[in-house]
């Protein structure tokens, strides 16, 4: 025999609907659950009992359940007992957007400390060996102009020391004014590079980890009944951030 | 963070020890050089009659003996000395020294009685000429 219930509701909450089983009392039926996440699902039964079992035997008739697990966004939902009837209930419970936000906010975090851990002292390192090719071009520049300046000296070429004058030395000596730029630059550059990856390393080192703070638990956490063995307890729960 | 600071000094200092520039217009000191402006590299010394003897026949010619200051010279070279007669007009000719690795060299010519005969004189090496100068001699 095939009994269906309607969770008109529910978005994202899947129902199957299965066999009912075995016999009960005249006015009472059983629900039998089926959670995704299967270990941590909690409901509040008719707003006043919270209970994690997996089957449940009830008047006959409408009840409210609230479904809740950790990191899930909450169901609350109508479920309708057959009278003498096992009713199979699949509930799967979506993450809440706080979460979500949560799991993004944790993958930034993660994402941030790696390429933070990683890209400065690279970029770093990269701008050091430019500021030491550069210095390194620099210094040769100024030998070859000092080369060129002693070939003035050694030379008695008159058509060789012409050509050294006009050509050759004014040629050494733009080259050594862009090595010399070069060099200024590389080393500006290095050195701010520098200075940032310490700044971005001491920020890293400061910085908190995103905490999840499950608003849906204290929702669900609200004023509720929890039948212990010999009648239960009244609870009531809020929350206190302590950043 | 020290040693990063230590090593953008010694870069720093590293650019101080480079030479800065070489002023070409101060480049003037060499006398092979056609700007030299130093002190005059070709000194007369004397000029006479001397009869040379050319195919059998007994010529006469005025001989101009000059010397070049090799004290000058910024580094030991070889060199060669390139020879224009103004008062001729002949092209250029080269001259030897009056023994071989000597400084004094010799330019012999028409003799000139009492006539002021003037010759520009080059430094000369690889086909190329050096600032001319002028010396002038006077039977």
């Amino acid at each position: 025999m095939k009994n269906s219930l309607g969770i008109g509701a529910a978005v994202g909450v899947g129902i199957l609907m299965l066999l009912g089983t075995s016999v009960q009392a005249q006015s009472s039926g059983q629900l039998r659950f089926r959670f995704e996440p299967d270990n941590s699902m909690q409901f509040v039964l008719d707003g006043k009992y919270k209970l994690s079992d997996r089957e449940i035997t009830l008047e006959e008739g409408a009840h409210r359940f609230t479904f809740w697990a950790p990191e899930r966004l909450m169901l609350d939902t109508t479920l309708t007992v057959l009278g003498d009837r096992t009713q199979e209930v699949f509930i799967r419970l979506r993450y809440s957007p706080d979460y979500v936000d949560h799991r993004r906010a944790e993958e930034r975090f993660v994402k941030q400390g790696r390429w933070g851990r990683y890209l400065p002292p690279l970029v770093t390192g990269a701008t050091a060996a430019w500021a030491t090719v550069s210095f390194l071009n620099f210094g040769k520049a100024s030998r070859d102009l000092d080369d060129l300046a002693d070939s003035y000296r050694t030379s008695a070429d008159p058509a060789g020391i012409q050509r050294l004058k006009e050509e050759e030395i004014p040629a050494a000596k733009d080259d050594l004014r862009s090595a010399r730029t070069q060099a200024y630059v590389s080393t500006g550059v290095f050195a701010l590079s520098a200075v940032a990856t310490v700044i971005i390393r001491k920020r890293l080192a400061s910085r908190s980890a995103p905490v999840f703070e499950d608003k849906e638990r204290i929702r669900f956490e609200g004023l509720v009944h929890q039948p212990l063995g010999n009648g239960g307890i009244w609870s009531a729960t809020f929350s206190l951030p302590l950043r | 963070m020290r040693q990063l600071l230590l090593s953008i000094l010694v870069l720093t200092l590293f650019t101080g020890c480079y030479k800065d520039e070489v002023d070409v217009s101060m480049l003037n000191t060499n006398p092979f050089d056609r700007d030299y402006s130093g002190e005059p590299v070709f000194v007369f010394e004397e000029t006479f009659l001397q009869t040379i003897t050319v195919g059998g026949n007994n010529l006469l010619f005025q001989i101009i003996v000059f010397q070049v200051r090799e004290d000058l010279f910024l580094s030991p070279t070889a060199y060669t000395v390139e020879v224009r007669d103004l008062q001729n007009q002949d092209p250029n000719a080269t001259v030897t020294p009056v023994e071989p690795g000597s400084n004094r060299f010799r330019y012999q010519r028409s003799p000139a009685p009492g006539e002021e005969v003037c010759l520009e004189l080059r430094l000369s090496n690889n086909q190329s000429a050096a600032r001319a100068e002028v010396i002038c001699a006077t039977l």
